[in-house]
């Protein structure tokens, strides 16, 4: 730190303690630039109600971050769950998010695992650590002591029993089709949409592939096949039927003739595929609105909307595509209270993210600037 | 957006011709997605590192990687 031959001519006597006096000035420095000014003491104006958005960051750099958005001032914070919790991050690629009560529960899949806090004050309440190497993609629950947690690389999914001190076992996960992502949930039924991890397991003979599951006995009870690489799967309001996204991902015979992607219609209880929406477009996520029976996702056009009563035009852009080419849809969710879309912008993955709030009827409300690859929403209301 | 249900009209097919982007915009968005280190180009067979990786990787290494967050595409 000090550099005598700078000073040549300075006695040594001094040398020591102005070197000293030089190295505690750089510490005190050093430490006031990493004191936690920017803490958040004061609850929102309004802790009873708003939107986090759940970015993911770089895996490998523990930089996952939660971003809180205030609908009274509509003011975006970042980066809230350190501001919040001095001395704790999220983690290493933090995938998804869910709210039982007040808890909100976060999969941490490169920690390998799934912390929550309370929805109100931002609280940290505790982590479940996953067995080892079973890290957690996607989250499902309802309510009550249970929730599941999607392993994708272990091709299974896990019940977690939140009432339970211990560690979940890696004995209970329950096997599945190639690398399961997102899930849904209604009544006893488990819907798990296996992947294939996009072309890591696409010659899996169990990729693509959507494994239902009775929640009671813990088994499966059969594999639909909507297509490669589904994804996202989500059951209709009264869960007599069940939406399968898949998209075709570049191979051989690509691009299909008949479609890049597309969702399928399987009904509750025979599981018969009873419709399939072709579309000339790559799309990614599906998102289902109770009140209007209608469903939703994202394409290289724009936000699209799905019809399922319609019998013939029933594909149609709500919100197209504006921007920069390289601006990446990554995610999206509907908020059924104020009834609008929020879209997470990844832009080119390696800078920070953006959120778009979209009003159902295609209005742009406003874009706000989050944390990097912004992945997931949830909307935390009384 | 010309939408179909269950048909392959020709419009519809030649919909999917003309506004199919490049194949490896689409893997890589789905290594990225799933925080991957690379993806094999489909036109190619080449091995690709992602924009995510190449970030983690701290530094260029000056090769023109096509998804080098550190603006040297110049092999590209």
């Amino acid at each position: 730190m000090f550099n005598s031959k700078r000073y040549p001519r300075m006695k040594p006597e001094l040398r020591a303690p102005f070197g000293r006096l030089l190295l505690t000035f750089c510490l005190s420095a050093l430490l006031m630039s990493c004191g936690d000014e920017d803490v958040i003491t004061d609850p929102p104006p309004n802790a009873d109600a708003s939107v986090y958005i759940l970015c993911e960051g770089t895996r490998g750099a523990d930089n996952s971050t939660l971003s809180r958005w205030n609908p009274e001032s509509e003011a975006m914070e970042n980066d809230v769950f350190r501001r919040l919790n001095p001395g704790l991050r999220l983690g290493d690629t933090a995938n998804d998010m869910l709210l039982i009560g007040d808890t909100v529960f976060v999969a941490v899949d490169g920690s390998r695992t799934i912390e929550y806090f309370n929805r109100r004050s931002g609280e940290w309440l505790g982590r479940i650590i996953m067995p080892d190497d079973y890290s957690p993609r996607f989250l499902a629950g309802v309510s009550g002591d249970q929730i599941w947690a999607s392993v994708a690389l272990k091709h299974c999914v896990l019940p977690i029993n939140l009432q339970s001190s211990t560690q979940p076992s890696a004995d209970d996960c329950i096997a599945v089709g190639a690398a399961p992502e997102k899930m849904a949930l209604h009544g006893n039924l488990l819907a798990v949409a296996n992947s294939g991890f996009g072309t890591v397991f696409r010659d899996h003979p169990d990729a693509g592939t959507v494994s239902i599951i009775d929640t009671d006995t813990q088994r499966e009870l059969l594999k639909l096949r909507p297509g490669p690489n589904t994804t996202d799967v989500c059951f209709n309001r009264d869960g007599t039927r069940l939406y399968a996204h898949y998209l075709h991902l570049p191979g051989p015979d690509w691009p299909k003739n008949d479609s890049l992607a597309g969702v399928v219609e399987y009904n509750v209880g025979d599981w018969r595929e009873l419709r399939r929406w072709r579309l000339p477009s790559v799309m990614y996520d599906l998102v289902y609105d109770e009140q209007r029976d209608l469903l939703f996702t994202v394409t290289l056009d724009g936000l699209v909307r799905i019809d399922p009563q319609q019998e013939g035009d029933a594909i149609q852009i709500v919100y197209p595509k504006q921007g920069p080419e390289n601006e990446h849809w990554y995610s999206l969710a509907y908020d059924s209270h104020e009834r609008e879309f929020w879209i997470g912008n990844a832009r080119n993955f390696v800078v920070g993210g953006q959120v778009l709030r979209v009003k159902q009827n295609g209005a742009l409300l406003g874009r706000y600037e989050v944390g990097r690859n912004p992945g997931a929403f949830l909307f935390s209301r009384d | 957006m010309p939408s179909s249900e269950n048909e392959k009209t020709p419009q519809f097919t030649e919909a999917v011709r003309t506004r199919t982007p490049a194949s490896w915009q689409i893997v890589h968005r789905e290594a990225c997605r799933r925080g991957l280190d690379s993806y094999v180009d489909p036109a190619t067979g080449y091995l690709v590192f992602t924009a995510v990786y190449l970030l983690r990787r701290g530094t260029c290494c000056g090769s023109g990687c096509r998804h080098c967050p550190y603006g040297n595409k110049t092999r590209t």
